[in-house]
């Protein structure tokens, strides 16, 4: 890289103008990004341009990439069919209560796995990891059970209770705190400080991006858990937005219904954007922006 | 699950206390406690339940007291062991969620590294849009897909007739049973790369930029870093991600439920957690679908642990 900077000798084999480190930045680097950028927003592109297009437009045969006479029509049908400010409300509710919950205990049990002492450490590990794997299609019935019979149907409570028992970000965060130099940690112990402060002091500064990510992780999938609001909900006033937009899907089965759901998803997604453009500063940026770019 | 917290109770007394005594033996308990409830009150009991049922004949009948409940014992596992949708069912699995899990890992992990080489305005470009897929909804992501490759609808097949291939007007997606994995694999691809990216992105992030920069400064290349010095070094993130793409993919729902209609033609594309949903809610065999369920578990702990065994080094620590 730093050879750019003289003018680039004829034919010379490893500047950055030579013919053959063109051809393999592209190949190595821009061509295979542009194309999967490509990939990636097609069908998030398809489904903005679909929502602001009319039904006549959606169902036929024509290639149209762009709507013709964009409207609003969609997202009108979609915020009055059905509560959509009800359903968003209860989804934040839900998503607010349930990840903070989630990622504290996470941080908790991960600082408790790798830096505190007890026995049975790796058989703990192993119930964590056992319990990622049962799949939830299946666990869905006892828990129907557990839940109804406490009172949490068409709760928010009930919608949120079951879910906490997930082991995913006390995995994640795990598996960060191994890589921390245990140098640090030994001089918070040396100047006296105990777990507590050796945890949110120490520990905890140094692992922002993996607690940003848990957190990321954690946010979208209680914002588009779906299977489970459905089956703990059956009135509109307790559901959540996922479950929301299949009664969008269920209202109309045409073209209409289709620019409808487009816009309703549209609706679902914004609000992840804006916790993820809270959340990359420690993410996407890092905690040493601009050093590790060349 | 209750008689391994009570014998960790009893042994807890001996070791912790090296630390100092400023909080004494318990500790440990304080921080695990929380966890610990809700590891119990809500994994244990479901899974002690799967297990449970999965021993027994239960039916709607069971469900809603009209017959007793009878101990079948193993019959519902030699049930399926002995039932050859149930293998087919369970290589289809396998293929198809191998398949998802590389190619998301390659996808992924490549862009991180990638990424870290991006003008910032490039990489927050392509954070952003990778965002917008991971956020959308398993529900209306399969629904867009599905849109896309509609047989006279879908903007794909409109595109390839108008590029004067005629063999696509028409022409079902879903219809054969690879052509339907094949799309609904690149679903779930577009819907769980971002995850690993993210991830992998933030572990190279926490790699001390010396060691980087020294390995560019000596001439090696994005390969050679990435290979030599990355890849060592995320070792444990890698694990993660890998062993979370395995989880997520071998519990695949929506996607196929949704993009081929329940398990495709003659259910040539259903996969385990779509069989065990079929066998346990439409079919109302609720102890069949439990052992399903018991079987997959122990199948993802299995390929868990061999993964584990595999990439663990001497000495170390799971």
């Amino acid at each position: 890289m730093s050879t750019a900077v003289t003018p680039a000798p004829v034919a010379a084999p490893d500047t950055a103008f030579s013919r053959k480190n063109l051809l393999a930045t592209l190949s190595a680097g821009y061509v295979p990004l542009v194309l999967a950028t490509l990939v990636v927003v097609l069908p998030l592109l398809w489904m903005v341009l679909n929502s602001f297009k009319q039904p006549s437009e959606i169902v036929t045969t024509q290639l149209q990439f762009l709507p013709q006479a964009p409207t609003l029509d969609n997202y009108q049908a979609a915020m009055t069919t059905v509560p959509f400010g009800r359903f968003f409300a209860n989804s934040l509710i839900v998503t607010a209560v349930g990840s903070t919950v989630k990622v504290v205990l996470a941080i908790l049990t991960a600082y408790a796995l790798v830096f505190v002492d007890f026995p049975f450490k790796n058989v703990v590990f192993v119930l964590i990891l056992v319990a990622l794997m049962v799949p939830a299609q299946v666990s869905i019935l006892p828990n129907y059970i557990l839940i109804a019979g406490m009172g949490g149907k068409n709760t928010l409570w009930g919608i949120i209770l079951p879910g906490l028992g997930t082991a995913f970000g006390t995995f994640l965060l795990r598996q960060h705190f191994l890589t921390l130099p245990k140098s640090i940690l030994e001089a918070a112990e040396l100047d006296g400080a105990g777990h507590w402060r050796r945890l949110w002091r120490v520990v905890a500064p140094v692992s922002l991006p993996s607690i940003a990510t848990v957190a990321l992780v954690t946010v979208v999938s209680e914002w588009n858990d779906y299977i489970w609001p459905l089956i703990i909900t059956d009135k509109p006033e307790s559901m959540t937005l996922p479950v929301g937009l299949t009664l969008l899907q269920n209202t109309e089965s045409n073209g209409a219904g289709w620019g409808i759901l487009m816009a309703g998803s549209v609706l679902v997604i914004l609000p992840i954007l804006v916790v993820f453009a809270m959340l990359q500063r420690y993410i996407v940026a890092g905690l040493t922006q601009g050093s590790v770019t060349g | 699950m209750s008689s391994s917290t009570v014998s960790l109770r009893q042994g807890a007394p001996r070791p912790a206390g090296r630390r100092g005594p400023r909080f004494g033996a318990f500790e440990p308990w304080f921080y695990l406690a929380p966890a610990f409830i809700v590891l119990i009150g809500l994994l244990g009991y479901p899974i002690f339940q799967l297990v449970n049922i999965s021993l027994y004949d239960y039916r709607q009948a069971q469900v809603s007291g009209a017959a007793p409940l009878e101990f079948t014992g193993l019959g519902n596992y030699q049930q399926l062991l002995s039932d050859p949708q149930f293998w087919a069912v369970l290589g289809n699995t396998v293929l198809f969620a191998g398949f998802c899990v590389v190619i998301t890992i390659l996808v992924g992990g490549w862009l991180a590294v990638l990424a870290t080489r991006l003008r910032p305005w490039v990489r927050t470009l392509l954070f952003v849009v990778s965002m917008g897929a991971w956020a959308t909804p398993a529900v209306t992501g399969s629904a867009v897909w599905l849109f896309l490759f509609d047989p006279t609808l879908g903007l794909v097949n409109k595109t390839l007739v108008a590029l004067g291939l005629h063999a696509f007007d028409g022409y079902s997606w879903t219809y054969d049973k690879w052509s339907a994995f094949g799309l609904v694999a690149s679903e779930v691809v577009w819907c769980s790369f971002p995850f690993v990216m993210v991830t992998v992105y933030a572990g190279i992030q926490a790699i001390p930029t010396e060691v980087i920069e020294a390995a560019r400064l000596d001439g090696a290349s994005m390969g050679q870093i990435a290979r030599t010095i990355m890849l060592p070094m995320l070792r444990p993130i890698m694990m993660i991600v890998i062993i979370q793409s395995i989880i997520w993919d071998f519990k695949i729902f929506s996607q196929i439920y949704i993009m081929t209609s329940g398990g495709g033609v003659a259910g040539q594309n259903l996969v385990i957690n779509v069989y065990s949903y079929q066998q346990a809610f439409a079919a109302s065999l609720y102890g069949l679908g439990s052992a399903l369920g018991v079987i997959m578990t122990v199948i993802l702990m299995a390929v868990t642990l061999v993964y584990l065994r595999l990439i663990k080094k001497d000495g170390e620590a799971l």
